[in-house]
């Protein structure tokens, strides 16, 4: 048993499951693996693979074998695919532990309508930030299911202090996989505010990838952009 | 006797929550908005138990910790760390500083009183005695209506 296992035993904390630490993993080796064996892995986690699929063949009906596919988009990507699927996992624990709501992939409409929108930063050996956008019209059934109590003032008043706190408990999930995964970093303090017709503004060396997922009605979004990690592995080794 | 709980947060929906997890026991939640106010409530409030986030600003949880150890008022009393933050180099520091139990963000309130009655005794609040019934309204007696 290693020291963290022994850690996370004392404290009855859960071991992050499989497929994360397998996704970290594959993360810290992926500048030094080649094709066939980052292929092995993506291939072992049907979501991931899904994932790659859509990304490489960009949506469209392609017979693509995961070889093909890792060789198409690169490593860049494929880090930026693996990371998202590191920020769904603390998004989907998150959201069904404190407000038991089960989020799956869903197309939400009104992606440019008024919403409270937070955004976080990581940096260090990974570099990016995380955006999370909840439309202002889901505050009434967002904020109780998080509070769980009688509220003091209006659910709408309370939506960006709620959503600052859900950023706050993903973004601390989602780098703690980091660091597990070998790449330390640190995180900013949640922006937020509310605004229509969001936009990311990726940089050109940036990699982004957006994401709307959604669960009894209520809707939001999530956008994650990447700066490319080659540099900080290369030093790090 | 009513127990005392701090929790150390920069959150105040996650003060919220902590003492509206509270809310049915027989105890008074307190509450800081970082690590130096933390200090500072901990040293004026001795709370029987303290929870603790990590990231925070003025002084993180671990820092907070630190120095709540090394100050001899308050040094034995028992801390959580209530925190997002969950890798295994967060919790070995905790672990050094001795602290009494770890929960990880996302959490759920009965996870808190689960391990707070592991430390502390903790005691539903007795039900508030029952008001006595109104007396009944004295009757007045029946005169016949006048005849008009």
């Amino acid at each position: 048993m290693s020291n963290v296992d022994t850690l996370l035993a004392k404290y009855k904390i859960d071991r992050p499951p499989e497929n994360v630490l397998r996704l970290g993993k594959l993360i810290q080796g992926a500048f030094a693996s080649n094709v066939q064996e980052i292929a092995a892995i993506i291939k072992a986690d049907p979501a991931l693979s899904a994932r790659v699929m859509k990304v490489a063949t960009r949506g469209r009906d392609i017979d693509m074998d995961m070889d093909s596919a890792v060789a198409r988009i690169g490593v860049h990507q494929i880090t930026l695919v693996v990371l998202t699927e590191l920020l769904l996992h603390a998004v989907t624990k998150t959201f069904a532990t404190m407000l038991s709501l089960v989020l799956e992939a869903k197309d939400v409409p009104n992606a440019g309508a008024a919403a409270v929108t937070g955004c976080i930063r990581f940096e260090g050996q990974a570099n990016g930030r995380v955006f999370l956008r909840i439309p202002c019209g889901a505050a009434a059934a967002v904020v109780p299911r998080f509070l769980g109590q009688e509220l003091p003032m209006a659910p709408a008043e309370l939506l960006p202090d709620v959503v600052g706190e859900i950023l706050n408990i993903v973004g601390g999930n989602f780098k703690s996989n980091l660091v597990d995964a070998g790449l330390s970093c640190s995180l900013s303090v949640p922006q937020v505010n509310t605004r229509s017709g969001f936009s990311a503004d990726a940089g050109d060396d940036e990699h982004h990838l957006s994401l709307s997922l959604g669960a009894e009605g209520i809707g939001l979004f999530l956008d994650l952009i990447i700066s490319p990690l080659a540099n900080q592995l290369n030093a790090q080794k | 006797m009513s127990k005392k709980i701090l929790t150390v947060d920069d959150s105040k929906m996650v003060r919220m929550i902590v003492t509206s997890t509270f809310q049915p026991f027989d105890c008074v939640v307190v509450g800081a908005a970082d690590g130096a106010e933390g200090v500072e409530v901990a040293l004026a409030e001795r709370p029987d138990i303290i929870f603790l986030d990590i990231t925070m600003p003025v002084l993180n949880g671990i820092e907070t910790l630190a120095k709540i150890r090394a100050t001899p008022e308050i040094a034995a009393i028992p801390v959580v760390m209530l925190t997002a933050e969950s890798d295994g180099q967060r919790i070995g520091m905790a672990d050094q500083l001795k602290v009494s139990g770890y929960i990880p963000k996302p959490f759920k309130g009965e996870q808190l009183i689960e391990l707070t009655k592991g430390i502390i005794p903790l005691a539903l609040k007795a039900a508030p005695p029952k008001a006595a019934p109104a007396p009944p309204k004295p009757q007045l007696p029946k005169l016949p209506l006048p005849n008009r």
